[in-house]
């Protein structure tokens, strides 16, 4: 492919000076189908093993990227500064880092902690606390460019600048799925299970807002040129981690940590039960406004690949990987749903249809 | 595999009190299309990288490779660095 009569060097330089964080892209969207791979109900044999094989992927990936990325800062730091600062896809997907190596971390509490001991568990809760800690400076130093520094206005706004709060809804699903699967004691697991809820608390206020002022500009006839058509998926990535945030969080306060923790009149036993029914209803109603997403996007990405009903295709580019990750957090939610939302809701409907005589 | 066990069993014995496995196929399903979508995905990508409008922005190693014979290293055109999520060019 380097082929030709120019330089091979000059070349490296030039593809360096091209690399854009929109490739961090890649490990995300690999990392979360480990995740799901993992966590499906149906496991076949070989599954886990595929799982693990996604994760590792995702993290020689994210490193090598990381890497690449550090070293086009090294190289060009004048002009990847500008491009930071001047372009809003740029800076938003340098929140995939932060999001990336949350889901690895979860994933290694997901994966080692049964098997290589509790003291994985320990790592992977210290590193979360790292994690919470990048969430909030990359949402912080985004938005304070979005709102102050360069406000682009609700026609530029695009849904990539939904994946830094993406990362802090991510940090807080990975705090309840560390805190039930970690092996961590109940001193560590409450105040984890706290911030968590305040990060989801900032992530969710964050998203329904950006939901209101997108939906503002796709209906004031602002709407996304088809090459950048595959970010509506990002939409529903926001309600689908919200709502696996919930349930795990949810679960995690019905483990027992209230429970044993047993502080004031929140951390309880007696309000354990109520907190993780709030959790699990909730975690529904982001699931829904999930799914609108879900289906809006797919709606709006075939009704671009047509023209006057003709087959038109869309213009292929890094883009493309913007459909996976908010695509398995909307079916991450859906699969830990099972934990205890629809199946009993499901079967609450069948005893109802069963007492009206309707089922079996 | 406690956390294992925690997971499963909780969902198995959900599934035979209730007897509701419209979640459990739905997220199948879900996963289903995404390994395909990632597979597809990561198909463009290889090709994209080849032929290098991945990595360039947009412009194919060829069409570089001449204009460095001609103009020595310069930025690309498009300078947000973009491969495809702003413009989406073809590959």
């Amino acid at each position: 492919m380097a082929g030709g009569g120019g330089n091979p060097m000059n070349l490296a330089r030039l593809a360096l000076s091209e690399f854009t964080s929109q490739w961090f892209l890649l490990p995300l969207g690999t990392v979360v189908i480990s995740v799901i791979l993992h966590q499906l109900d149906y496991q076949f044999r070989g599954l886990r093993i595929i799982s693990y094989m996604f994760w590792v992927l995702a993290i020689v990936m994210l490193l090598t990227f990381f890497i690449l990325y550090l070293l086009r800062l090294a190289v060009f730091p004048r002009k990847t500064a500008r491009i930071i600062a001047t372009d809003m896809t740029e800076l938003s997907c340098l929140s995939s880092v932060v999001i990336s190596f949350t889901s690895i971390v979860q994933m290694m509490t997901l994966s080692v902690v049964s098997t290589w001991g509790h003291s994985w568990g320990v790592a992977a809760y210290a590193l979360w606390w790292l994690n919470a800690l990048l969430a909030l400076l990359a949402t912080g130093a985004t938005y304070l460019i979005l709102t102050v520094v360069r406000p682009s206005g609700i026609p530029e706004l695009m849904p990539s600048s939904r994946l830094p709060l993406i990362a802090v809804i991510t940090t807080a699903a990975a705090g309840g799925t560390i805190s039930v699967f970690g092996e961590l004691s109940v001193e560590l697991q409450v105040p984890q299970i706290i911030v968590s809820y305040l990060l989801l608390g900032l992530g969710v206020a964050l998203a329904f807002m950006f939901d209101v002022l997108f939906w503002a500009r796709i209906v004031n006839r602002s709407s996304l040129a088809k090459g950048q058509i595959y970010q509506e998926m990002i939409l529903c990535g926001p309600w689908g981690q919200s709502s696996f945030a919930l349930q795990g969080l949810g679960e995690a306060v019905r483990n027992g940590s209230f429970a044993q923790y047993d502080s004031g009149v929140f951390i309880t036993a007696q309000a354990a039960g109520p907190i993780s029914a709030i959790s699990t209803l909730l975690g529904l109603f982001a699931w829904g406004f999930g799914t609108y997403w879900w289906l809006h996007a797919i709606s709006s990405i075939l009704y671009n690949t047509f023209d006057h009903g003709k087959l038109r295709g869309l213009p292929v580019g890094l883009g493309i990987w913007c459909l996976i990750f908010p695509w398995v957090s909307y079916s991450t939610a859906t699969s830990s749903s099972i934990w205890t939302g629809p199946d009993a809701l499901s079967g609450s409907i069948y005893q109802c249809s069963r007492r009206a005589g309707q089922a079996p | 595999m406690p956390y294992q066990g925690v997971y499963t069993n909780a969902a198995v014995e959900l599934g035979k009190l209730l007897d509701a496995k419209t979640f459990k196929i739905w997220s199948a399903a879900l996963a289903v299309m995404l390994v395909v979508l990632w597979l597809f995905n990561m198909a463009l990508t290889i090709k994209g990288i080849i032929n290098g409008t991945f990595i360039l922005g947009g412009r194919k190693w060829k069409d570089a490779l001449t204009e460095d014979s001609n103009e020595g290293v310069h930025t690309s055109k498009r300078s947000n660095g973009g491969s495809g999520i702003e413009a989406g060019l073809p590959v």
